[in-house]
């Protein structure tokens, strides 16, 4: 078995695709680094445009980190510039929080911050559009969120841009680690493989369980080397600095009610990542079992995948919440785990759409599982003239 | 010719059927489910009609405001319209004052967008603040075509200014305006929310299709692939040169019919859902900005045929990547990487789009103009010839790669 297994580990993942899937990560990450400091760079008071790399590099060199409430009683006035990056900070969740800026509040408006926040996501989540919540969910979610009680504004550059990034990243990684299995049961019209298998001292049967295990064991090293590469290159970048801060810091998180910091974040995106990579696979495997040829595998999964980011782009309720969240390609949406708080109710009981998807993505993979040994093992016993 | 057919026969294969089902598949759910579930009818007595059937009724419901705007249309209108229930479920203050800008639908979209264009010029969009007839202008005929054709003016020369390839000349600015008067009124106003919605899908599914052509053609002159070169084509009767030619047209041939039968789907898609009705509306009551005298089904038609000309610029881009790589799966990512820059990268405003074929598809083929000398070229010719300048340039490509094709080696 281990001879197989090395075997076809070799004709799929030759030392070229490992080295050309490195450096595709190296590209992608350095000029989505790129594309981030870009977003720094403003024009200051005396119109000279202002580097996004001088306003992190300055950010940086501050090392330092205090409650927003504290700035906004006024307790620590100098730490806030006008072309700081992080009076930007500030500004922005004021602006979510008040629709005012810094200047326009008042003393009473700086020591009611959080429960002004809580009382907006209390009324969103009462007046959604999408979801009915009934009292308990409501109040559960809140409780949830008024964990959030110490907001630090500071430089987390570095984790908040890999949360961020990994949203275009975790497809794109998925994409093309699925994309790599093809050839593993898909039959190229140049190698003429099925004599050699039909010949074989081992037969069908080990060959196929081989390549399964192949295809989710090198898929989780895939996986697992993609993401410590774009994350050792970020954090190389940006630093590692304020791991350890509520996301709500971040204005697009503001009202998010996890009381996670970046880190955890980061954790729960990978796992839930994990999840949509095995989905990803197990379409691939079952796409390539019953097309066979590469090319024609290829054809289908591309217009899947393109289906499942056009599925995206409509973002209409219905499909997203039956269809669309245990797809590979929205799994990795990440934010809206974060931010839309869909629920799905099971007996009774509530569950969140991050728990709920990752448990059916668990059901999706055993079931694709199945299918693909049932189609297998019918295979093997379907009597076979190779050329007939 | 005999050739031909046997190659033509030959890029029918389960690669290029398995891509055309696919994209067809997509095709169909992506126009089902989001027309199912986000458009919706407001009927005359206030009530919202949602799903499929919500086209239909608004076919039904619109034949009151079909018709032509002249006098008595316009002063019929704005009688109706004010004393419509439309109008007080469509007031900006109301609680339903997103309703138009999300997919809700109500017979007078079709005039009264028309007439509000007249108003907001290069500022229209669609929404419950440009459905309104309190126009003065509306009191004549002529007033309204008055200031219809000012607002189009001013909309082509800030088009221009912000898109334009060059800014327009003084003399150009005369015949542009020239041209705008000449733009026949009175309008035919029909219901036509089928062929909007077709030619929409066909505008967002156009890039797609392309991808389709790729892995058909992709392969068309690699070594080893099913349908590509091998020893055998190589040493055949007819030699090298007409078997490449035959492989050019029939690759060509392929692109046309897998590009008509996605048409024809769309056609079936959504004539079954919201009907094809309204061909014979003035082309300036859908496309506001319109200078040419054609109807709503005439500009339907250049666009198809716009896209048809792209689809044949990208059939000849993929099939001459597959004879410089002379490998399908190398001519399938450079095709694909290729698509996505022009698809992302390539600007799709302003007048710069018309140098993509990606583009060529959209609706400025049917209604726009662009300035060759002193001459107002329509946009449709533009992009023939664009067509042909890229077509020779690949054709050229290929020949020059068919001289140096090795089979089982590196040239």
């Amino acid at each position: 078995m281990r001879s197989i297994i090395s075997a076809e580990w070799k004709r799929v993942l030759p030392l070229q695709i490992w080295i050309l899937f490195s450096m595709v990560i190296l590209i992608f990450t350095v000029y989505d680094d790129k594309k981030e400091k870009s977003t720094y760079t403003y024009v200051d008071a005396d119109g000279n445009l202002i580097d996004g790399r001088d306003v992190l590099k300055d950010a940086r060199q501050k090392k330092e980190m205090i409650p927003v409430e504290s700035i906004l009683l006024g307790e620590k006035k100098d730490f806030l510039t006008e072309e700081s990056l992080n009076y930007l900070k500030v500004q922005n969740l004021v602006e979510a929080n008040y629709s005012k800026q810094i200047g326009e509040l008042t003393a009473k408006e700086a020591k009611n911050f959080y429960e002004r926040r809580i009382s907006h996501i209390r009324r969103n989540l009462v007046e959604s559009s999408t979801v009915s919540y009934n009292k308990k969910e409501i109040d559960l979610l809140v409780e949830k969120a008024s964990q959030v009680n110490a907001i630090m504004i500071g430089y987390a550059e570095g984790w908040s841009s890999i949360n961020r990034g990994m949203e275009k990243f975790v497809p794109l990684l998925l994409l093309g680690i699925s994309m790599m299995f093809i050839p593993l049961f898909g039959e190229d019209a140049k190698v003429k493989m099925n004599e050699f298998i039909f010949a074989a001292k081992w037969g069908r049967r080990q060959l196929d369980f081989a390549r399964i295990f192949i295809a989710f064991g090198a898929g989780t090293l895939l996986y697992l080397y993609g993401m410590a590469e774009y994350v050792f290159i970020k954090l190389l970048d940006f630093g590692s600095e304020g791991g350890n801060f509520f996301i709500q810091g971040e204005e697009r998180m503001f009202f998010s009610v996890y009381p996670i910091s970046y880190i955890q974040q980061f954790f729960w995106n990978f796992a839930i990542g994990y999840f949509a990579l095995f989905v990803a696979i197990s379409f691939t495997l079952i796409v390539c079992i019953l097309i066979k040829k590469t090319m024609a595998c290829s054809a289908v999964l591309c217009f899947f995948w393109i289906f499942l980011l056009v599925g995206d782009q409509m973002n209409l309720y219905i499909t997203n919440h039956y269809f669309f969240n245990f797809m590979p390609y929205r799994m990795t949406k990440f934010h809206h785990y974060y931010l839309e708080n869909d629920l799905y109710r099971v007996g009774g009981e509530s569950i969140n759409s991050m728990v709920f998807t990752t448990g059916v993505a668990a059901i999706i993979v055993f079931s694709m599982l199945g299918m693909i040994a049932l189609t297998l093992w019918e295979r093997q016993n379907r009597k076979f003239v190779i050329g007939g | 010719m005999g050739l031909i057919k046997f190659e033509y026969r030959k890029l029918w294969n389960k690669v290029s059927i398995s891509a055309l089902i696919a994209f067809l598949v997509f095709s169909t759910l992506h126009t089902f489910i989001y027309l199912n579930l986000q458009w919706r009818t407001l009927d005359g007595n206030g009530e919202v009609w949602e799903g499929l059937k919500a086209f239909r009724l608004l076919k039904e419901i619109s034949k009151d405001v079909e018709g032509v705007m002249d006098q008595q249309y316009l002063e019929g209108l704005v009688e109706d319209y004010d004393s419509s229930s439309e109008k007080r479920y469509l007031d900006i203050n109301g609680e339903h004052r997103g309703f138009l800008g999300t997919g809700g639908m109500t017979k007078y979209m079709f005039p009264n967008y028309c007439v509000n264009y007249a108003y907001y010029g290069p500022y229209m969009t669609n929404g419950n603040d440009k459905i309104g007839l309190g126009y003065e202008f509306l009191s004549s005929e002529r007033s309204f075509y008055d200031q219809y054709k000012e607002s189009m003016k001013e909309d082509k020369l800030m088009a221009n200014e912000y898109g334009g390839l060059f800014p327009y000349s003084a003399h150009q600015i005369s015949i542009l305006e020239d041209k705008i008067e000449k733009v026949r009124t009175p309008f035919t106003v029909e219901y036509y929310q089928g062929i909007a919605n077709m030619l929409s899908w066909y505008e967002i599914q156009f890039p797609y299709f392309l991808v389709v052509l790729v892995f058909s053609l992709a392969g068309i002159y690699a070594k080893g692939s099913e349908y590509g070169v091998d020893e055998l084509t190589l040493s055949s009767k007819n030699g090298r040169k007409k078997d490449f030619k035959a492989k050019c047209i029939s690759g060509n041939l392929f692109a046309v019919t897998a590009y008509l039968i996605f048409v024809a789907v769309l056609m079936l898609e959504h004539g079954g859902i919201a009907s094809l009705h309204g061909w014979n509306a003035s082309a300036q009551v859908f496309w506001y900005d319109c200078i040419y005298n054609i109807t709503v089904g005439g500009g339907a038609i250049l666009q198809f045929l716009g896209g048809l000309i792209g689809c044949i610029v990208i059939a000849n881009l993929v099939m001459m990547l597959s004879a410089v790589t002379g490998s399908g799966k190398a001519g399938i990512i450079a095709a694909l990487a290729i698509l996505y820059a022009l698809c992302r990268f390539y600007p799709s405003y302003g007048m710069k789009k018309i140098f993509n074929p990606v583009c060529f598809g959209n609706n400025f083929v049917a209604k726009d103009g662009m300035f060759i000398g002193e001459i107002l070229v329509p946009c449709i010719c533009i992009t023939f010839v664009l067509a042909l300048l890229y077509i020779t340039v690949f054709e050229v490509s290929i020949r020059s790669s068919a001289k140096r094709y090795h089979i089982g080696g590196r040239r």
